[in-house]
């Protein structure tokens, strides 16, 4: 056989063995179809709307999309240096907002969120961390997708017990319209209804662990908005 | 028998062909055949130095015999081949790996057979027998077993195309069991395995004989619903 119909012949070859390879192995030619093809083996989206893509700190990009009134999160990295894989190290996917506004913690001190009323332009969040909590609190603006997103702060190992305390979201004219958590002043709020804080208090009693602490003495540490969410 | 020296035959041939890399074949294949002539001419009883001689003779003159074999290996075809070929071994090479894995995990379960989540005999089954396609997964409920230690079982198998544009995920169900005053919180176990071809059971304990529908979740929002009242098969009566 001449060259000429052997190079005809791997022209064919290797375009298809080619596509096996990024089949079998995952890759894509953008983060956006590892987004895409992580969502479908998933089992939802494909999302209407990549609404943001954040670059990582140990390298990569975390994508993330709307999908219907829920957000999806998927992380991805580069291979080859021209191809892109799904990152290692867990991925976030699907996440549900079923709430008026919901806030999600995608890892490295990143808030993403969506806000699902038009009026609301920005989002405040009060966020815990570490065992005994301390308070970083952070205000973000709404996008006209109701997407928000903001850094609250720096993620470290001994901080791993963070979590949003609050959430908030206001109008243009800082008028709070949706609340959810434990505010700064102790009042708790489920999904936008508050809630009796003398029943969330007795929660935190029925607990035993701190029978001997006056409720009112673990407002704003954060303790008591976790005991009265249950995490604790 | 004494093999004559052609190199300086072979070099003058080589000397016209530009492409480097064809140099080592069509010098063998050169020598080769010269040596095949020499050989006949020698049997025909020819002396070495005209047997050589009447060998080279066939061949035609080196610079002549150059030319030609240099446009039958062009550089620029020559480069391309070279290169395609090159590229072609690295992915069959890259590509054995995953074919490997395609053909043991990613079809293992078609060798696999279900086994009975519960020692206790059999109350009934029923065939379900439902296809259910979710994304590039396509869901095959096979039958739902009942014991007599009120385990309620669920068998079915998955396949996904290796081929599809979907990241691979072990795609498992959720086997949801009501009564007539609702949803049975119970908890449950099961398996599946197996990635592109898979089977799996799952299982309720303590379900009542009088159960009356099983709900089963694909992926985030499809699901379908069982009715356990019908197409029993009871196992006293087979």
């Amino acid at each position: 056989m001449n060259r000429k119909k052997q190079i005809i012949i791997f022209l064919t070859l290797i375009p298809l063995l080619f596509f096996s390879f990024l089949r079998h192995g995952g890759y894509y030619f953008s983060p956006e179809g590892v987004f895409y093809a992580c969502e479908r083996g998933l089992q939802y989206g494909p999302s209407d709307k990549i609404v943001a893509e954040y670059d990582l700190s140990e390298g990569g990009t975390l994508v993330v999309g709307k999908w219907g009134g829920d957000l999806s999160a998927i992380p991805a990295e580069r291979a080859f240096g021209f191809l892109w894989r799904l990152k290692s190290g867990g991925v976030t996917g699907f996440i549900s907002c079923e709430k008026v506004v919901t806030g999600y913690m995608v890892g490295e001190g990143r808030i993403i969120g969506l806000a699902a009323e038009e009026q609301m332009k920005e989002v405040y969040c009060r966020v815990e961390y570490g065992e005994i909590p301390s308070i970083q609190e952070i205000t973000m603006p709404v996008d006209e997708d109701g997407y928000f997103t903001g850094i609250w702060g720096t993620q470290k190992e001994e901080e791993k017990y963070e979590y949003i305390a609050y959430i908030e979201g206001r109008s243009a004219g800082g008028e709070v319209l949706y609340r959810d958590g434990m505010d700064a002043y102790g009042r708790y709020f489920e999904d936008g209804v508050e809630r009796n804080l003398d029943s969330a208090g007795e929660r935190v009693y029925q607990n035993g662990k701190l029978k001997n602490i006056p409720f009112a003495n673990l407002k704003n540490t954060g303790l008591a908005t976790a005991f009265a969410k249950g995490k604790i | 028998m004494l093999v004559p020296d052609w190199e300086a035959y072979l070099k003058a041939v080589l000397s016209e062909v530009q492409f480097k890399y064809d140099h080592n074949a069509i010098y063998f294949e050169l020598k080769n055949h010269l040596e095949d002539r020499y050989e006949g001419y020698v049997e025909e009883g020819m002396g070495d130095e005209e047997a050589t001689c009447a060998a080279l003779a066939c061949m035609g003159d080196a610079q002549t015999v150059g030319r030609a074999l240099n446009k039958v290996h062009l550089p620029i075809i020559g480069w391309i081949w070279r290169i395609l070929r090159n590229i072609l071994i690295l992915f069959i090479i890259i590509n054995i790996l995953p074919t490997l894995s395609l053909l043991t995990s990613g079809f293992v379960s078609v060798f696999e057979s279900y086994e009975n989540q519960s020692d206790s005999p059999l109350v009934y089954t029923i065939d379900v027998g439902h296809k259910e396609k979710v994304y590039d997964t396509t869901y095959f409920i096979d039958k739902i077993l009942y014991y007599e230690d009120h385990t309620l079982e669920v068998r079915y198998a998955t396949w996904t195309n290796p081929f599809s544009n979907s990241i691979r995920w072990n795609s498992s169900l959720s086997v949801v069991v009501y009564d007539e005053n609702g949803e049975i919180r119970i908890s449950g176990g099961g398996w599946k395995s197996g990635s592109f071809y898979g089977r799996g059971q799952e299982n309720r304990k303590q379900i009542p004989l009088n159960a009356t529908k099983v709900v089963i979740s694909f992926g985030l929002k499809e699901k379908i619903t069982i009715d356990l009242t019908e197409g029993r098969v009871m196992e006293n009566e087979s």
